[in-house]
């Protein structure tokens, strides 16, 4: 755990949110939840020690009552970063379509896909994307159709290939590819052929 | 939308008639934990006969699906009828009657109404998220609801297809090797809304978490007071990783309820309830049919059982009635362990190798995650002292916490003793992950552990007034 003694009373909120559980607290935060356990323990255990309560059940009330304290500290900061999520996401998607919040999550990607889903019809075809997020993306919301090694159409989303519209070629590494048709061009890096 | 209401209540309306008629003799349970029991029942009831169908190579269409279902819940509430089972228990408000009631103590009424304010806007905040955001994170994509996707355009689980195509192998980065009860939550869905809506195919995953939440309190508050266990409820809610798996379609948050609801089963059972044994098996093989995971969690809780009944031999405890149905429930799961085996599925992602290492510090590791409350507010560190402090524990806690722990020390040990979970995966994400699916039980624990310190303290001020 990495101490900053210098921000601890300036606590930054949890930050991450992923499903992936990358919640990030800083540990200051966490330091400081410590020292409410510690604190709210020794205290209340003086106390009931003060009013004749046994050491014993003097542990044992004082660890119930810094428990809920310190559960409720937590909850106080957890709580704000969720709610704080909770506006962020009421701004941004609220009173849309689930059309247009996907295309909103997902960004220009998205309207890429829409034309595709158009062009390809209900045909498979074979990916080449530049990272394996945008392939599993594109994959999935052209699901039904499937990415297949042997599909007549090709997309290409920033893949390192070229295509050469006057002769119809498509050449990607080793592989050259003639009488590919461009059915589509997003831009320079997105676009879709079918070979004939 | 309508649809999806439709397609959520059809399966709570079955798990309910079942609850019903197995707690007829019962008299301690009320309307609001039959309810909450009946929604995750009828659920997994109605995925597992889904998946039966599929084998039997009938197509998912919404007749096909439905018409089975509608026929249950007729005959079921038929029987009911016959029977003179009674459906709807009169309600107790308990809580809001504590909270109008004249002579309560003023910083009480408004501890409470506080707390239930709190409850309801964290869990009215995650419907609400739930109904903002599409589906948005990578296991989704790639492995739940691609599979969910392709079942329901297929009308089918892909079983007669290509070697590589089947069961949704090779499809994004589906692992088949885990059971179909999530992607065929979504189908379900899908079915009734009429095409794959990335934001309402999602709404089964909240409502998990209202069912679980509520039970737990009602639970928390039989056994504590409704101050502390609406306490416990907020502090449980206020966990960051559970609002956010439960606005998404993974399978932790049902898998923990599942867990949870076996072993709240299991505790009532034990008080002599007979009914519950066969609940307690329900929700064991719904958790069989959810995650990988769940025989690790399962198995002990079959041997925590059978200690109990050994235990209780000689004492009128009716193997007929408490063995028998729990074994028999089990029986819902053995289609799915049949189909795995049969097709040479493994346990767990397909990607998972298990070459053995022998790494200790990532116990350590586990221990720190778990001290620094990132994603499970103050329990685990508390769970431990409140374990020592409230000194001998009872025959019913151990036999309680038992599986749990086992369940808890074989991720720890699959983390040190295997080099995929101790190196190649993302490790902080498998923790938390796991811990999930055993955060609500280590929740009703610690209330028992309250409710043990609260008995012994009261033990304690008698016999110095005595």
């Amino acid at each position: 755990m990495d101490l900053n003694l210098t921000d601890l009373f300036t606590i930054e909120p949890m930050h991450g949110g992923s499903v992936n559980g990358w919640i990030q607290i800083p540990s200051s935060f966490v330091l400081m939840v410590y020292c409410v356990i510690i604190s709210i323990t020794t205290v209340s255990a003086v106390i009931f020690v003060m009013k004749n309560t046994p050491l014993l059940q003097a542990f044992r009330k004082s660890i119930v009552i810094a428990f809920f304290c310190a559960g409720f500290f937590y909850l106080v900061y957890s709580e704000r970063t969720w709610y704080t999520w909770f506006y962020e996401d009421i701004n941004t998607y609220s009173g849309y379509s689930t059309e247009a919040k996907t295309g909103m999550f997902v960004g220009p990607l998205y309207n890429f896909i829409r034309v595709a889903r158009v062009v390809l019809k209900n045909n498979d075809y074979v990916i080449y994307a530049s990272d394996d997020a945008t392939r599993l993306m594109a994959q999935y919301y052209l699901l039904p159709r499937r990415n297949r090694a042997n599909a007549k159409n090709i997309i290409v989303l920033y893949d390192n290939a070229a295509y050469d519209d006057s002769t119809k070629t498509f050449i990607r590494g080793d592989v050259r590819t003639d009488n590919a048709e461009l059915l589509f061009r997003y831009d320079s890096g997105a676009y879709i052929l079918r070979v004939k | 939308m309508i649809q999806m209401i439709v397609a959520l209540v059809i399966p709570a309306i079955l798990g309910f008639l079942i609850v019903s008629i197995l707690l007829r003799d019962e008299t301690t349970s009320g309307l609001s934990e039959r309810l909450c029991m009946a929604y995750p029942l009828g659920m997994g009831l109605l995925t597992v006969q889904m998946f039966l169908l599929a084998l039997m190579h009938v197509s998912l269409t919404l007749w096909n699906v439905a018409t089975p279902i509608m026929i249950e819940v007729v005959g079921l509430y038929l029987w009911t009828v016959k029977r003179k089972i009674v459906l709807i228990k009169t309600p107790s408000f308990g809580l809001f009657n504590e909270i109008f009631a004249a002579d309560g103590h003023w910083l009480k009424k408004i501890s409470l109404i506080a707390l239930t304010a709190l409850v309801i806007i964290k869990i009215g905040s995650i419907f609400v998220e739930t109904y903002l955001r599409p589906i948005f994170a990578w296991d989704s994509f790639a492995n739940w609801s691609a599979g969910a996707k392709v079942f329901y355009y297929s009308h089918g689980l892909l079983l007669d297809t290509t070697p590589e195509d089947f069961f949704g192998k090779g499809l994004l980065n589906r692992n088949a090797n885990y059971p179909p009860y999530n992607p065929l939550m979504q189908v379900w869905m899908s079915l009734w809304i009429g095409h794959f809506d990335e934001v309402l195919v999602k709404f089964w995953s909240p409502i998990y978490l209202l069912a679980m939440s509520v039970y737990l309190y009602v639970v928390m508050a039989r056994e504590t007071s409704r101050l502390i266990a609406l306490s416990m409820l907020v502090l449980f809610l206020s966990s960051p990783l559970l609002s956010i798996h439960s606005i998404e379609v993974y399978s932790d948050v049902p898998l923990s309820v599942y867990i949870l609801f076996s072993l709240i089963m299991f505790l009532f059972a034990m008080r002599g309830e007979y009914g519950y044994w066969t609940l307690m098996g329900l929700f064991s093989a719904e958790a069989l049919f959810t995650k990988d995971e769940a025989p690790f969690f399962v198995l002990p809780l079959l041997l925590s059982a059978a200690a109990y009944l050994w235990q209780n031999r000689g004492q009128g405890t009716v193997l007929r009635r408490s063995a028998v149905p729990l074994l028999a429930s089990l029986l819902l799961a053995v289609p799915w362990y049949v189909f795995k085996f049969s097709h040479h599925l493994g346990f767990g992602a397909d990607y998972v190798t298990v070459n053995i290492t022998f790494r200790p510090e990532m116990a350590w590791k586990v221990i720190s995650l778990l001290a620094s409350f990132r994603d499970f507010n103050v329990f685990f560190i508390f769970i431990p002292v409140l374990a020592i402090l409230a000194g001998r524990p009872t025959r019913e806690f151990t036999l309680l916490a038992a599986p749990v722990l086992c369940y808890a020390t074989f991720f720890i040990l699959v983390y040190t003793l295997t080099e995929f979970f101790s190196g190649r995966l993302m490790f902080n994400t498998a923790i938390f992950r796991n811990v999930l699916t055993y955060y609500p039980s280590i929740c009703l624990l610690t209330a028992l552990l309250i409710k043990t310190i609260m008995l012994r303290l009261d033990a304690s001020a008698a016999s110095l007034k005595g």
